[in-house]
């Protein structure tokens, strides 16, 4: 080997470190926390100034399951405009094989964003959140204010990601 | 883009205001019973409404997938057996497009569980439009005049498949039989007391 095909050698090595390093440094642990409904309201005012995007999901749905990633990627999109992404865990708190499954899901999609587990039963939540299933996306803008709901509780009006993010433009417009 | 967030709120408005129902965006308490043709069964053949002679009809939103689904599927074969020897007909449909829901594998869960009624597949998704069907399970029970008379959940406590395998009922052993409660008003020619339910579950995915 001459120097110089050694010197293209370590330089690449070296350039392959150096795009690894940061990001292993730089992703957060992914985490789940417990969280009822109220506690939930009382936290929103820490998001002030920003957008945020709840995802509700659960392990036990499959188009939540399906839809996740492509939520995460959306998270990224809007990193740096003032947008945060939480994800909302319906998994029933009492079926703890479930729970752990979710957490294994999360960091499988090495979810770093702030991830909650719904801390109250099952159906208490749904009532408190006024769902009937999910999946489903809550918006709220910079105030706090709930401002969109998107859920599939009606045949003739589903959502997509597309209207995810049609409704966060319009909110990043106002 | 303010005009699909006005879109995205009205939706909410709509969603909250104009629903047919409390919980149905569709249907209402007293419309007619939508008509279907010729739907393929699990276990073979066709059913169209025009086959149903019975007095009362109960159509039920099902999805082979969904763990709301399987956690009260033991219920539903019961019920059906209750009301065996009364003119009441139970057909469970699903609409969704997945591999898991449709026929074949609504064949095998079906011999599985055991359902004990027809069980239809509507791949045009139009039965459950029509319905307003937009869980699973959803229940519409329809009277001799074939008006609906009651929508929503089988019971006060949804019961889920958890991951033991077990059926967990989410308020503890249902108290409000709703839909048997139901039938039985509607045989004997009574009003329904509780008409109406939210029925939640998974979503009945349908295409756009």
């Amino acid at each position: 080997m001459t120097y110089r095909s050694f010197g293209v050698l370590l330089a690449l090595v070296l350039l392959a470190g150096c795009h690894q390093a940061p990001r292993e440094q730089a992703s957060p642990p992914v985490t789940l926390v417990p969280l009822t409904h109220e506690q939930w309201q009382e936290r929103i005012p820490a998001y002030a100034g920003n957008i945020v995007v709840v995802d509700f999901w659960a392990t036990w749905c499959t188009p939540c399951v399906e839809r996740f990633p492509k939520m995460l990627a959306m998270s990224e999109r809007y990193r740096d405009r003032g947008v945060r992404f939480v994800s909302m865990c319906m998994e029933d708190r009492d079926d703890h094989a479930a729970v752990a499954g979710a957490r294994r899901f999360l960091s499988e999609k090495h979810a770093t964003i702030d991830n909650f587990l719904l801390d109250e039963p099952l159906l208490d939540g749904f009532k408190s959140f006024n769902l009937l299933s999910i999946p489903a996306v809550y918006l709220y803008d910079r105030t706090g204010a709930l401002t969109a709901r998107l859920t599939a509780d009606d045949p003739n009006h589903q959502f997509d990601e597309s209207d995810v993010q049609s409704a966060l433009e319009a909110m990043l417009e106002r | 883009m303010k005009g699909t967030l006005a879109a995205s709120i009205c939706m909410m408005l709509m969603a909250a205001s104009a629903s047919a129902g409390q919980y149905n965006t569709v249907l209402d308490i007293g419309d007619a019973m939508p008509s279907f043709e010729k739907l393929p069964a699990a276990a073979g053949g066709t059913l169209s409404s025009a086959d149903l002679k019975e007095d009362i009809i109960v159509l039920v939103s099902l999805a082979n997938h969904c763990p709301w689904v399987r956690g009260m599927d033991g219920d539903l074969v019961k019920l059906v057996d209750e009301m065996h020897g009364q003119s009441v007909r139970v057909v469970g449909f699903a609409v969704n497009h997945r591999e898991e829901d449709r026929l074949p594998a609504m064949k095998k869960h079906a011999e599985d569980v055991g359902y004990n009624f027809t069980y239809l597949y509507d791949d045009s998704q139009a039965l459950g439009r029509s319905l307003g069907a937009a869980h699973t399970p959803e229940y519409f029970v329809f009277d001799r005049a074939r008006k609906l008379v009651y929508m929503g959940a089988l019971y006060d406590s949804p019961a889920k498949m958890g991951s033991d395998g077990k059926p967990h009922y989410m308020n503890g052993p249902p108290k409000q039989l709703y839909v048997r409660d139901a039938i039985v008003a509607a045989l004997g020619g009574k009003s329904v007391s509780v008409a109406e339910t939210s029925a939640p579950g998974c979503t009945v995915e349908y295409e756009r």
